[in-house]
């Protein structure tokens, strides 16, 4: 099924949108969770929650790219998952919770400046990724945004492990010559 | 700037960078399929001539799958001893009889490519143990007191010295009623303008395969579900269910699963 297809079953509310969803890209999302929380029970939950976002979020939203959204909504709900895991393991979330307390200390200054620098770093990142060369830009998202493990990188992108290891610390070196030039602290 | 300020950057890169690294995920590849059919089988017979080892699976009986032609077979086990199911694979010019219990002991077949391989099979022999003789039976042929035979398949892949195995065999029967499976959980349904949410037990949508949430159009009625992954009891080896259906009773809050399809490996 087309991915126009089930967006328009989800704005009708019909559930065989969930179930092609599941046919379509079941395997896809479980590798991004997999990817990040390393456990295959944790990125069953994972990717089953990212389900029921889906089809609370669609609609009103309606996504350019179907794919691209689950994988935004799998990766950023494994990080929480991972990052509500540790949590737990440093002392049921405290020391996280004094820290958001402290939080508020720091005057809204800082955080304007924080927040601009975090804006300024994204677009440093888009236009990092626009001087690379299409394999290089698959490469670097593959490891950094999908985080996929470099023995499943070479395996896909038909390229030795040694390769693609020697290829990302290049572009991790590229990256940070990169960001000095344009005045970031690294 | 820290490296979580740095990873959140790139967490927030350009969608369509995001977009174009999706070819860095490949979906594990299906073994190819080879459909054995009377027009196209002739030319898988022709070069390689591989030894195999046959996992033959017992339900009701021990089942020898074989092309129509019988151009290709398996060896039998002795009869209705299931220990003994493990033998080798034959073809043989000249068919196999219904009344041979033994058909050789080599296949010869087109497998040329370094991949796995699907195998169609049309019809296949079966051991009836009641009535201690093997029948040719075709899809659609009624079998034991409430089934039908509904297809068949080989799998091949190369073993460690370069040669074609068998490595799993599936038969499908079809039972003319549906088998329930009981004492299933929901944990809960939850009813609202939008419509009704269902939550599976985590141990049964496991089982099934599903996610662990199902949600209905406002006002439905009983709805099925259907999933094509096997569930029951995979440590046996023996059997497992697929295409299940899921209903879900509102009346009574209660989920009835049920399979008209059983696979024996």
């Amino acid at each position: 099924m087309d991915d126009s297809e089930i967006i328009k079953l989800l704005f009708e509310r019909n559930e065989r949108a969930i179930l092609a969803i599941i046919k379509k890209y079941e395997g896809f999302c479980k590798a991004i969770a997999r990817n990040i929380l390393k456990n295959e029970e944790d990125a069953e939950e994972c990717v089953n929650d990212v389900y029921l976002k889906v089809w609370e979020t669609i609609p009103p939203k309606e996504p350019p790219y179907l794919s691209t959204y689950l994988a935004k909504l799998t990766k950023n709900h494994a990080l929480n998952i991972l990052e509500r895991s540790y949590a737990a393991k440093r002392g049921g979330g405290a020391v996280e919770l004094i820290l958001d307390e402290l939080e508020e200390c720091i005057p809204d200054k800082y955080s304007v400046e924080r927040e601009l620098e975090g804006k300024e770093l994204e677009s440093a990142i888009n236009d990092f990724m626009k001087t690379l060369s299409e394999k290089n830009r698959l490469l670097f998202a593959g490891r950094y945004w999908y985080c996929f493990d470099v023995s499943e990188l070479a395996a896909n992108c038909n390229m030795s492990e040694n390769n693609v290891s020697v290829t990302l610390n290049r572009l991790r070196k590229k990256l940070r010559t990169f960001l000095s030039e344009r005045g970031f602290n690294v | 700037m820290t490296k979580k300020d740095l990873f959140n950057a790139i967490n927030n890169m350009d969608e369509k960078y995001i977009h174009d690294a999706q070819d860095v995920y490949k979906e594990p590849q299906a073994p190819e399929v080879i459909r054995i059919s009377k027009e196209k089988r002739q030319p898988y017979w022709k070069t390689i001539f591989a030894t195999a080892a046959c996992t033959a699976a017992a339900m009701f009986a021990v089942f020898v799958p074989i092309v129509r032609s019988g151009a290709i077979g398996f060896l039998a086990p002795a009869a209705g001893n299931e220990s003994t199911a493990s033998s080798g694979v034959v073809l043989g010019d000249s068919g196999v009889s219904e009344s041979n219990n033994v058909v050789g002991s080599e296949i010869k077949i087109d497998l040329d490519k370094e991949k796995n391989y699907e195998v169609v099979l049309d019809s296949v022999f079966a051991y009836d143990s009641e009535e201690n003789t093997f029948k040719r039976y075709e899809w659609g042929d009624a079998f034991a007191s409430d089934q039908l035979l509904v297809g068949g398949k080989s799998y091949f892949k190369k073993n460690e010295n370069g040669e074609w195995q068998i490595y799993c065999q599936e038969l499908a029967l079809r039972r003319f009623k549906p088998l329930e499976l009981e004492n299933v959980t929901i944990m809960q349904i939850k009813e609202g303008k939008e419509g009704t949410v269902i939550l599976l037990h985590e141990s049964l949508s496991e089982k099934l395969g599903l996610p662990n949430f199902f949600k209905t159009s406002p006002n439905e009625g009983a709805f099925e579900l259907y999933t094509d992954k096997f569930i029951g009891d995979k440590e046996s080896k023996t059997i497992s269910f697929s295409s299940t259906n899921i209903t879900v009773d509102y009346d009574t809050n209660k989920i009835k699963i049920s399979s008209d399809r059983v696979t024996a490996f």
